[in-house]
């Protein structure tokens, strides 16, 4: 750098210095004033980076979107070209500190200049590794400098002009909003299912983020109709939530369409704060069946009681008969729990649709002859269930050949 | 009832009909009923199955229910002679059974008169043996299209997949397997983006005695600070059965999430490989509720935070991309980053007073390298640890008819700044502070809240700023009982009246979030806000429902390094059924995004998505989806408009039969539009339009 020529500019922002910059940038960017040579009488590159100060998280890798704004003042010729460009840039241990490392990404572009004076705007994409935090703590400081210096040619007097963004190091909860890991999968945890032609199935989407925004996403679907070809993606719903505190959140999928036989490709597309690494998708094929038997083809509508009841002695489980049915057969399974979660579930979401029945036999259940169409629990069979538990329960129709001839939706139950 | 039944009442509603037996002999006392053997010598899956009882009140035969699995299946009991007969109406599994025969004592209690495990046996070698698939293979060929991508797949394509399921089992030992196969004429559509063949997820499980062995995607051990959500490719053995006093397994599982015909049983790479052990003990003998000590250790190396192409996982955990001269591109594509650490825990469970009182500890510790290996810092130690009591004052209570529930809890947790395990990818970290909760049920009315307060910076570090956060969640939700109207027909249930079974929800969440020890870079005060609440009503009938909900919200960002927003989001769901044939479900959301920061950021979504299935026979039927979306930035910066509609009908030429394949020829298209004002080169008017032939295996040994 030649010092004669060069000058720290403070990151001011589109919004100004925020509020609860104590000094960090600022002090830093004071101090590297007091310490270079003294200014040129006058400054031929103006602007500001923006975001001027984005807080990181201590233990993760962080990504931010810089924008460098600036207009180039003085041009030798009047409406003539006047270049900008830069050759790097430094991480530092704040703005005026140690070199951590070096990023050999370059920007140029050339403009005519309107009158004197020509605007330019960069886009960055910073990838900050965790280790460069941990080296910044290391040097004893609370935050890294991302300092870029860009020249002017074409100009009266060529300068070289340094923008600074600072990132403070703080926990995940207070740093700024992004994500950080999506793992999508299909109710079973698996990111590959085959299933038979119309039966239910959802998605889950667990994301772990830092900081507190508001996310904006869309379940986006792509069928048989164009994987035989060019996948096309079409909405499913839009996911428009608030996640807070840097931790993680799960989110659940509509309806995933079955209806029919072929590749569905399924993703969450976050497009707010749109992740720097690539969106996952899962899969899966609508077949036939499931293996050995063909899936049930009459639903069995459901009466009562209705989804996350408090069982009762006397609820009375109700529903529709079917054609065919030689018996029905009440099956309740344990709710399974997301990871982590030790916590009795406190009854949120009240819209969410019930997870996927468990792999495995039912915890409890009752059989019952066809011509009925209600049944209620008896002592025995409510020992099976455990107080203060979530059960999903289903109505099976079963044929006169043993057949399954069809099924009910799942619906919750808790005990008190 | 008392009269007598004939034989050829073969169905009864429970055990009452043994009260028809012609005798009442013996005292209620001491009794014991017996398993009558198979006719055959070996029992079939659809032999009846006799126990014999006893001479027996009436009174007593009243109130005896038998159970298969768990299942009341009374209603399927009948009498021949002394004996009570089961005839399953659904053919039973190869393997063990478990049968029991219960009676209802006059004060309430429940007496087990008998258990047995029964066996049905597949042939005289095997107890189990079965293999089943469900195999399924498309031919399309691309009759029209327009405006597709240069690089398109060719016109003739072919795709499908097999689900593989085999048992087998005899003695004390049993063989399980599953896996799925995928065949892709387009390798970009496959799992890993290669090739046109290969394997998704797949298990295999051995048990001989109390020795357990599975090999393929499994999750191991309990779910705990040091391991949450874990399911990778591996091999695990485990030790001891469910009634033991102690279980042990051990495990070794892959590092990355993998799929695929790749990396074999993924533990033979030791740098991409977490191995561990977990023993979980009931000390307490009988009383297995009472308390549960379990402890797992893990040491693991690899990119675990990640998974390969396929798996459903992204992660920021990448090495930048060196970029040279040239910009990086907005997505990283750099390698995963491998981390490397061990963690082990102890937990403690206890559920007490009827499990109306629940009690769990759990201590862990964990030495993590969580900045790369060989980069960065070495790995540093910290510690968790989480306190639980829930308590519900009440078990069979009720308040005037309906049941009454109420449940209390308090939950400290704190897990250090530098806490993390191998086998916890997305487990919290860096977070101190208490919860406390109250569930309260009372017919159909809910009401649940949670008050948490939280502090980051737990390791105290002299340079990072502290903060603190109050979380809080109300909801209420009532769900009326609805007066059913008593049905014409008796075979009919009776009916929801016309508003069918409403549920009313309320739901509020706040968040606030205050600097409370202040750094170079923030000002201690208050940091940032959220809050939302939402109300959502909804309404079922046994063949259809409708639902609407509106959720409002805003967050504010009291540094100003972000906008402060509000938002309204609006939607309204149904599914409508129609007799047998039509079924209709429309979707459509309203979003608003306020950005009171910047008005000319304000944001609109509209997103409407309706499908229509209508089956003509039970051979043919057509589906059709509709979806639009639009979007729009009052600054101009996004403007879209996307139309896409997919249509198919479908024709079953050969319905698919056990052995016998099936045939089913489709035509089905989509339409692809999008009208992009801003990025105009995303404006596109696609379709596509394929016939497709399908084969379909269903075979069962």
């Amino acid at each position: 750098m030649t010092a004669s020529a060069q000058h720290l500019l403070l990151p001011a922002g589109r919004f100004g210095a925020p509020r609860s910059l104590r000094g960090g940038a600022a002090a830093a960017v004071l101090l590297a004033l007091l310490v270079l040579e003294p200014l040129p009488a006058r400054a031929f590159i103006t602007g500001s980076v923006a975001p001027p100060i984005q807080n990181v998280s201590l233990n993760t890798n962080s990504t931010v979107q810089l924008l460098y704004t600036m207009t180039a003042a003085n041009a030798v010729v009047a409406n003539g070209p006047i270049t900008v460009s830069s050759t790097q840039a430094e991480f530092r241990a704040g703005c005026a500190r140690t070199v951590l490392r070096t990023v050999s990404t370059a920007f140029s572009s050339t403009k005519n200049a309107s009158g004197l004076a020509a605007s330019f705007v960069f886009s960055e994409t910073v990838r900050i590794p965790a280790d460069l935090i941990s080296a910044a703590r290391n040097a004893g400081s609370s935050e890294l400098g991302y300092t870029r210096s860009f020249t002017d040619t074409g100009t009266q007097v060529p300068s070289v002009t340094t923008f600074c963004a600072t990132f403070p190091i703080t926990s995940s909860s207070a740093a700024g909003f992004a994500i950080t890991r999506i793992a999508v999968s299909f109710d079973d945890g698996a990111p590959v299912r085959i299933v038979g032609t119309g039966e239910t199935l959802h998605a889950r989407a667990e994301i772990r983020f830092n900081g507190t925004g508001l996310l904006q996403a869309t379940w986006e679907i792509a069928g048989p109709t164009s994987t035989a070809g060019e996948p096309f993606y079409r909405p499913l719903s839009s996911v428009r939530q608030y996640f807070a505190g840097g931790d993680r959140q799960t989110l659940s999928s509509p309806n995933l369409p079955a209806e029919t036989s072929g590749l569905y490709l399924l993703r969450l597309r976050i497009t707010d704060p749109v992740p720097d690494f690539e969106q996952p998708v899962i899969r899966y094929f609508v077949s036939s069946g499931k293996p050995g038997e063909r899936v049930p083809q009459q639903p069995v509508g459901l009466v009562a009681p209705p989804n996350r009841a408090l069982l009762a002695p006397d609820t009375q489980f109700i529903w529709v008969p079917i054609r065919g049915a030689r018996a029905y057969q009440l099956e309740l399974y344990a709710k399974p729990r997301l990871p982590g979660d030790n916590l009795p579930d406190l009854g949120r979401e009240p819209d969410a649709a019930p997870p996927a029945l468990p792999q495995g036999p039912p915890v409890a259940g009752l059989l019952v002859s066809g011509t009925q169409s209600r049944a209620s629990l008896g002592a025995a069979t409510r020992g099976h269930l455990a107080p203060g538990q979530n059960f999903l329960w289903r109505i099976l129709a079963i044929g006169g050949d043993g057949s399954i001839v069809g099924d009910s939706a799942v619906r919750e139950v808790r005990t008190p | 009832m008392r009269t007598a039944s004939s034989a050829a009442a073969v169905m009864c509603v429970c055990l009452l009909q043994l009260a028809v037996l012609p005798t009442v002999r013996a005292a209620a006392g001491e009794w014991t009923p017996e398993l009558l053997p198979p006719q055959k010598g070996a029992r079939g899956q659809a032999d009846p199955i006799l126990i014999g009882l006893p001479d027996l009140p009436v009174a007593v035969l009243e109130r005896l229910t038998l159970e298969l699995d768990n299942i009341d299946v009374t209603a399927f009991v009948t009498r021949d002679g002394p004996n009570a007969v089961f005839t399953p109406p659904q053919p039973l599994a190869f393997g063990a059974h478990q049968l029991r025969l219960v009676e209802y004592a006059a004060d309430g209690s429940v007496i087990e008169r008998a258990a047995w495990t029964i066996e049905i046996r597949k042939s005289t070698g095997f107890r189990e043996a079965a293999m089943s698939a469900n195999a399924t293979l498309n031919a399309s060929v691309r009759v029209a299209q327009s405006d597709l991508a240069e690089n398109a797949p060719g016109k003739l394509q072919g795709n499908g997949a097999a689900q593989l399921q085999g048992a087998a089992a005899d003695g004390n030992w049993r063989l399980r397997g599953n896996g799925d196969l995928l065949y892709n004429g387009q390798p970009a559509l496959m799992p890993r983006q290669e090739g046109h063949f290969d394997i998704g997820r797949f298990l295999v499980t051995a048990d001989s005695g109390p020795v357990t062995a599975a090999v393929g995607h499994q999750v191991v051990g309990p779910e705990s600070l040091v391991m949450q959500g874990f399911n990778r490719r591996g091999v695990s053995v485990g030790l001891g059965r469910e009634t033991d006093a102690a279980t042990a397994t051990a495990f070794s599982l892959s590092g990355q999430d993998v799929i695929g015909f790749q990396h074999g049983l993924a533990i033979a790479d030791s740098a991409n490989r977490v191995d561990g052990v977990s023993i979980v003990g009931w000390p307490i003998p009988g009383q297995r509720d009472a308390l549960a000590l379990s402890t797992t250790y893990v040491n693991g190396e690899g990119p675990t935070q990640t998974g390969a192409p396929g798996t459903g996982i992204g992660s920021n955990a990448l090495t930048p991309v060196v970029a040279g001269s040239q910009p990086p591109p907005p997505v990283n594509t750099g390698a995963p980053l491998v981390t490397a650490g061990n963690a082990a825990n102890l937990v403690a469970d206890s559920q007490l007073i009827e499990r109306r009182l629940r009690l769990r500890g759990e201590y862990a510790l964990s030495r993590f390298d969580a900045d790369g290996v060989d980069t960065g810092n070495d790995a540093q130690k910290d510690k968790a640890y989480s306190l639980l009591v829930s308590f519900a004052p009440w078990g069979a209570k009720t308040a005037g008819d309906p049941p009454l529930s109420v449940r209390i809890g308090l939950e400290y947790r704190s897990i250090g700044t530098f806490f993390q395990s191998p086998s916890s990818p997305a487990g919290s970290s860096d977070r101190k502070g208490t919860r406390g909760f109250v569930v309260f049920d009372w017919g159909g009315l809910n009401l649940s809240a949670s008050l948490e307060r939280l502090t980051d910076n737990v390791n105290d570090l002299a340079s990072l700023p502290r903060t603190q956060w109050t979380q809080s969640g109300f909801g209420l939700t009532y769900r009326p009982a609805p007066v059913l109207a008593p049905a014409g027909d008796p075979a009919q249930p009776p009916a929801l009246p016309w508003y069918g079974q409403p549920m009313f929800a309320l739901a509020f969440s706040n968040f606030d979030q205050d600097v409370i020890k202040a750094s170079t870079a923030l000002n201690a005060g208050p940091f940032r806000t959220t809050r939302s609440l939402t109300g959502a009503a909804s309404f079922t009938y046994p063949s259809w429902m409708w639902s609407l909900s509106h959720t409002v919200g805003e967050i504010n960002d009291f540094t100003d390094a972000t906008d402060d927003t509000r938002s309204n989001l609006t939607a309204l769901y149904a599914s409508l059924r129609f007799g047998e044939k039509l079924t209709i479900v429309p979707l459509f959301q309203v979003n608003r995004i306020e950005d009171r920061t910047n008005n000319a950021k304000d944001s609109k979504t509209l997103t409407g998505v309706i499908s229509l299935n209508y089956a003509f026979s039970q051979r043919a039927g057509a589906n059709l989806s509709l979806g639009a979306s639009r979007q729009l930035v009052d600054d101009g910066s996004l403007d879209t408009r996307s139309i896409d509609t997919v249509g198919s009908v479908n024709w079953i030429v050969v319905p698919v039969g056990g052995a016998k394949p099936g045939l089913t020829l489709t035509l089905e298209g989509a339409h692809h539009n999008i009208d992009d004002k801003v990025n105009t080169a995303n404006t596109r008017d696609s379709y596509e339009l394929f016939i497709k032939a399908g084969i379909s295996w269903l075979p069962r040994f």
